[in-house]
C-alpha cells in the first residue's frame, strides 16, 4: 500500500510543485523593428528590451541578412536599461533576422529570433551606420535639371510681365514701320 | 472662337483658367515633394529611405505604399488631358508634348504601384523598380521625369496665355485675357 501511494502521490506531489512553482520571469521581449516589421528605411540600430535586467557582457545579438551573412556592426550589444542595442549596417533592402542568446542579472537566460524586412535599398554606396552619417554628392544632372526649371519659370514669368495681355504677338516682333492694326483680331 | 457643350468643353472654356490655377497647385506640391526630398539628401544627408518628401515624412505609409507619387502622376495625367482642348497653335504642340511624357511617368509610377502592392517585384529587383530606374536611380530619375514634363507645360502655359492672333481665335477660353461672353458665338478671326 505505502509502495502504491508514493507511485501515485509522488508524481502528482512532483508535478503540483512544478506546476505551482513560479515561472521564470516571462519573454516579454519587445523588439525595435517589431518583429515581422516591414521598413520602408534601413534601421541603423536594433534594440531587444527584455522585462529583466539584461547582461551585455555575457550576452549576444546578431542580425542576419536573408542569405545569412552578419549585418551586425558589434560583438557586443550595448545595454540601457532592460534594453540591448546593436548596431546595424543594412546595404540593401531584404529580409533579415535578429538572433539573440540573453543572459539576465538573475541567473536566467532566452534566446530567439525576431524578423524585419526593409523595403528600399538605402544609398548606393552604403549605408550611414559605418560613419554614423551619410553624404550625398548633389547629382550633377539633376541640379542642372532644377536650376534650368528655374530658369524657365522666370523667363517666363518676365515675359508674362513683358508683354502684358491684349499686346499683339505678331506686330510685336514686327518692325514698328510695319505695324498695322489689321495685325490685330478682327 | 471655337463653341462647343458639355462638361469637357467648360472645362476648356469658362473654367479653363480655373483648371490650369488648380492644375498648377498640384504640379506645385508634387514639385515640393520632389525638392524637399532633394533637400534632405543633399542638404540634410539623410538616408535616401528616410527624404520622404513632405506628406511622407507624416505618413511614410504614403511612399511605401507608391500610392503618393502615383496619386500626382495620375492626376497631372488626367488634368494634362482633359485641359488639351483649351490649347491651339505652338501651345497645344507643348502641351502634347507634356502630357505624351507624363503617360510615361504615370506608367513608370503604375509599375511601382503594382510591385509595393503586390510585393512581386519586377527585373529581379529588392524593392519596387521601374524600367529607367534600371539605368538611373530613382530620385534623380523622377526629378528628371518631372524637369521634362513641367518645361514643356510651362512653355504650353506661356504661349496659351500669349498667343497669336491665329491661336486666339481657336481658343475656348478667355486664358489670354479676352473678355468673352461665353454663350454668344465670337466671329472667327480672319487675318488681312
Amino acid at each position: 500500500m505505502l509502495r502504491l501511494l508514493r507511485i501515485v502521490l509522488l508524481p502528482l506531489v512532483v508535478g503540483s510543485v512544478l506546476l505551482l512553482a513560479p515561472a521564470p520571469a516571462a519573454a516579454a521581449t519587445v523588439s525595435n523593428p517589431a518583429d515581422g516589421a516591414a521598413l520602408a528605411a534601413a534601421p541603423r540600430q536594433v534594440t531587444l528590451t527584455f522585462t529583466r535586467e539584461p547582461v551585455a557582457e555575457a550576452s549576444q545579438v546578431s542580425v542576419l541578412s536573408g542569405d545569412g551573412r552578419p549585418v551586425s556592426e558589434s560583438a557586443q550589444p550595448v545595454r540601457a536599461g532592460l534594453s540591448l542595442t546593436q548596431p546595424v549596417g543594412i546595404a540593401r533592402a531584404g529580409d533579415f533576422t535578429i538572433v539573440y542568446s540573453v543572459k539576465f542579472a538573475d541567473g536566467g537566460h532566452e534566446q530567439g529570433t525576431r524578423r524585419f524586412r526593409v523595403l528600399t535599398d538605402p544609398a548606393p554606396g552604403g549605408t550611414d551606420a559605418h560613419a554614423g552619417h551619410t553624404a550625398h554628392d548633389v547629382d550633377p544632372v539633376s541640379a542642372t535639371l532644377l536650376v534650368v526649371d528655374g530658369l524657365v519659370v522666370l523667363v517666363v514669368v518676365f515675359l508674362l510681365i513683358l508683354r502684358r495681355p491684349g499686346a499683339d504677338p505678331v506686330a510685336w516682333r514686327l518692325p514698328s514701320a510695319e505695324r498695322k492694326s489689321d495685325d490685330r483680331t478682327a | 472662337m471655337r463653341q462647343n457643350s458639355g462638361v469637357l468643353a467648360r472645362i476648356n472654356g469658362r473654367y479653363h483658367r480655373v483648371m490650369l490655377r488648380l492644375f498648377l497647385i498640384v504640379v506645385i506640391a508634387h514639385w515640393a515633394e520632389h525638392l524637399v526630398q532633394a533637400y534632405q539628401i543633399w542638404v540634410l544627408n539623410k538616408p535616401r529611405p528616410q527624404a520622404r518628401g513632405v506628406l511622407g515624412q507624416f505618413w511614410p505609409w504614403l511612399v511605401t505604399s507608391e500610392w503618393l507619387h502615383y496619386g500626382y502622376a495620375i492626376v497631372m495625367l488626367v488634368f494634362l488631358f482633359l485641359l488639351l482642348p483649351g490649347f491651339s497653335g505652338r501651345s497645344k504642340v507643348w502641351w502634347g508634348i507634356a502630357l505624351g511624357l507624363q503617360f510615361w511617368h504615370h506608367i513608370e509610377h503604375l509599375l511601382l504601384l503594382i510591385q509595393a502592392q503586390t510585393g512581386t517585384f519586377f527585373f529581379g529587383g529588392t524593392v519596387p523598380t521601374s524600367v529607367a530606374q534600371l539605368v538611373v536611380p530613382r530620385v534623380e530619375l523622377h526629378l528628371f521625369y518631372n524637369s521634362v514634363v513641367f518645361i514643356p507645360m510651362v512653355i504650353a502655359m506661356y504661349l496659351h496665355l500669349r498667343p497669336t492672333p491665329a491661336e486666339r481665335a481657336n481658343v475656348t477660353c478667355d486664358c489670354a485675357g479676352q473678355q468673352t461672353s461665353f454663350s454668344q458665338p465670337v466671329p472667327r478671326v480672319t487675318t488681312a
